[in-house]
């Protein structure tokens, strides 16, 4: 186990206050070089806590994955985030299922969801929703709740 | 040799086991006989959700302020209110929630700005069919004109009042500011001589 | 329409191995989980583990409701600890909002997430028995449980799903007589933990099947994220409670058990421990109760939090169970991500069943503690 080396990584890093956001660093990287993120956090000793995505496409133009690495032993916590480009299907970055294999589920979670696709996942489809479904279901623009046949009064 | 003795000291915790439970099955039965007995319920307890008929108005305080159908996360509450002749403020007139999606999370209760909601005792409410709505205002049908009459005397009371102190107010007024212009043509010299004194 | 069986588990196979289907409906799958496995006799060549069936789209509702409009969501996430995610996402939004907190609403909160979690280890006890074949301990641990569940009831109304928190306290304060029937649960339980010890920590038939049964190393609690009583059975004492205190839990004085087996057995006896270490936390909440108000005077239902990312995490009964919020600002979240502990466990589980037979899955499944619902959401 090594100290954590960010560099050469072309990471934006920020430092944010743990009290207000509860993580300690967050890093803008390329989706290029997420992989090599990753195995730098992994030989720092740091566990894969989360991954997710989040729909930027109206206000940032982008597609957004977010990943948290952490440790047990102290606190330290590092968001990562890597913007995609904001087309579904199109959007797609490697996978990290090779160096952690917690983001096997995960990242069949965010397929499933976003409709991002992972290069190099050993088996990439869907998880939570039944498998010949077509859509992703929480992207912005699908199911929002004004668009459902109104029963009871509105409450928006 | 080690063999038999793992069966006999294997077998010696099973019977440690049992005489635990022979323990307990020569106590106390813990088994409420429900619906034989009816069961103690807290003050707490979450049952539907019913309007307060208030000790003091005789009836429930619901303005139809909407607060409780925007803030209900299951939009399972429908309002109809408005105006009625001779008293202040708006009253509903009509007033459902669908129980089939209601989740009980007691936020309408929290948000309302009259307190006119809260938590009913039934405990053995059961739905027959699909359909689950509930029109809160039926047990109030009896006291509502009751109420309406009783409000409408109050208020009409309190009007009345309140006109007669404004005249007086203005009466008052009315007196003062006669007094007043009566004591300026009374000495009109006097003003003049000071005022040519001056300059 | 039947899924097809998983790329994995398609490959050659000789004539003496076959697919099992073990759920969804299945009396010990905690939950309407379904293992596809493939099998030798007994002995389990694959396992892929099926999830989705009890998907509630609870993120998407996230993003159609405002923060107020959510919280009777989070104690159905996981409904075993309802109370834990209910307070957890009130602090959470409490945290972001730079909304205060009073210390008696502080101190209820401890001692009504602390019952949560030994009610919770008390149905796992009950049915991780029920699973491997001892039936009679799990009414005696719902006894136990019932006194809990009455308790919650006395001052929040329900039994399982509560909406007690809100946004700057708690929505009732307790009173005296809460006070005297959890102390008089203390006593009670404090005589019932040696009897479900003795009951069947030595019992030959339990050794046997969980002693040394469903070994999780290191490596693969590192590699799959898992917390909570399954990675302190492995010696790591991590507990977000420690390492992140929340609501007052660095006043208090308790001990993180840990084991270093990482079997069934490990598990079994660091949430039996829990519950003691629970107890005292309560005792010591009861004894310290500061007084004043328990909520804000003015009920908030608005809010204008920052915009932003956020993360914010408590310990569940199963382990760590972090909320990733991201705010644009308004009143309605743009997301919340829940990180749930199970699903951490769940994804480990295809690596940590192979090799092992069908009857160990059971001990293992059950000894892990897996909550469907909060996996799903």
């Amino acid at each position: 186990m090594s100290s954590l080396d960010l560099s050469n990584l072309e990471l934006g890093s920020e430092e944010a206050e743990y009290s207000s956001v509860g993580f300690h660093y967050i890093h803008r990287a390329q989706a290029g070089r997420i992989v090599a993120v990753a195995e730098a956090f992994r030989e720092a000793g740091y566990h894969l806590e989360m991954l997710t995505a989040e729909d930027r496409r109206t206000d940032l133009e982008a597609m957004r994955l977010v990943y948290t690495f952490s440790r047990l032993d102290q606190l330290d916590r590092h968001m990562v985030t890597v913007d995609l480009a904001p087309e579904i299907p199109g959007a797609q970055a490697p996978s990290l299922a090779g160096i952690y294999p917690a983001a096997n589920w995960y990242e069949r979670e965010v397929f499933d969801m976003y409709g991002i696709r992972f290069d190099g996942h050993p088996d990439l489809r869907r998880i939570l929703l039944p498998d010949d479904v077509e859509f992703h279901a929480l992207l912005k623009d699908f199911g929002r709740i004004e668009d459902a046949p109104d029963e009871g009064a509105a409450n928006k | 040799m080690s063999y038999l003795g793992s069966i006999f000291s294997g077998f010696k915790t099973l019977l440690t086991g049992l005489g635990i439970t022979g323990k307990e099955i020569g106590g106390k039965s813990v088994t409420e006989l429900y619906p034989h007995v009816e069961p103690e319920l807290p003050e707490a307890f979450r049952s539907v959700i019913q309007l307060v008929r208030f000790e003091e108005s005789g009836s429930h305080d619901c303005v139809a302020c909407m607060q409780c159908v925007k803030i209900c996360p299951s939009t399972c509450i429908t309002i109809e209110g408005g105006k009625i002749e001779g008293i202040k403020g708006k009253r509903a007139s009509e007033f459902e929630i669908d129980f089939a999606l209601c989740s009980l999370c007691g936020l309408c209760i929290d948000t309302c700005p009259t307190d006119t909601l809260e938590w009913a005792n039934i405990y053995d409410d059961a739905g027959q069919e699909r359909e689950w709505v509930y029109d809160l205002l039926k047990p109030h049908e009896a006291f509502e004109e009751q109420y309406l009459t009783t409000r409408r005397a109050i208020e009409a009371k309190e009007a009345a009042e309140k006109a007669a102190k404004k005249a007086a107010v203005a009466k008052a007024k009315a007196e003062k500011a006669a007094s007043e212009a009566a004591s300026q043509e009374a000495s009109p010299e006097k003003s003049d001589t000071t005022s040519e004194a001056d300059s | 329409m039947n899924p097809h069986p998983a790329p994995a588990l398609e490959r050659a196979h000789d004539d003496e191995t076959y697919y099992l289907n073990m759920g969804p409906q299945h009396p010990s799958m905690h939950g309407v989980l379904r293992l596809l496995l493939r099998l030798r006799g007994e002995l389990i060549l694959e396992c892929d583990p099926v999830i989705g069936y009890a998907h509630r789209a609870h993120e998407k509702m996230a993003e159609n409701r405002s923060w107020i409009q959510f919280l009777p969501n989070t104690s159905r996430i996981d409904y075993l600890s309802g109370m834990i995610y209910n307070l957890g996402y009130c602090q959470a939004v409490e945290k972001m909002a730079s909304i205060e907190v009073p210390v008696r609403a502080q101190a209820i909160r401890v001692i009504v997430s602390e019952l949560n979690r030994i009610q919770s280890h008390l149905l796992w006890f009950g049915t991780f028995l029920l699973d491997i074949g001892g039936i009679t301990p799990f009414l005696y641990c719902f006894d136990d449980r019932e006194k809990i569940l009455s308790i919650l009831e006395r001052v929040t109304g329900s039994r399982l799903t509560y909406s007690y928190g809100r946004f700057g306290g708690v929505s009732q304060d307790i009173d005296d007589v809460f006070i005297e029937q959890t102390r008089s649960f203390l006593t009670r339980m404090r005589k019932q933990a040696p009897m479900y010890h003795q009951l069947v920590h030595e019992n030959v038939i339990f050794r046997k099947r969980c002693e040394g049964v469903g070994v999780i190393s290191r490596e693969v609690a590192h590699d799959y994220g898992i917390t909570g009583p399954t990675l302190r059975a492995i010696g790591v004492d991590y507990d977000v409670r420690r390492a992140e205190p929340y609501s007052g839990y660095e006043q208090y004085d308790f001990e993180i058990p840990t084991r270093t087996g990482g079997d069934c057995l490990a598990r079994f006896e660091v949430r039996i421990e829990e519950m003691e270490q629970s107890c005292r936390i309560i005792e010591q909440a009861l004894d310290a109760l500061p007084d004043g108000p328990v909520k804000p005077a003015k009920f908030i239902k608005k809010l204008k939090p920052p915009a932003g990312e956020f993360y914010f995490a408590v310990e569940s009964a199963r382990g760590h169970f972090g909320m990733h919020m991201v705010s644009d600002g308004g009143d309605v979240p743009s997301k919340i991500k829940l990180r749930t502990p199970s699903f951490s466990l769940l994804s480990s589980m295809s690596e940590v069943l192979e090799g092992t037979m069908v009857a160990d899955t059971i001990a293992i499944l059950g000894s892990v503690d897996v909550v469907l619902p909060e996996i799903d959401r």
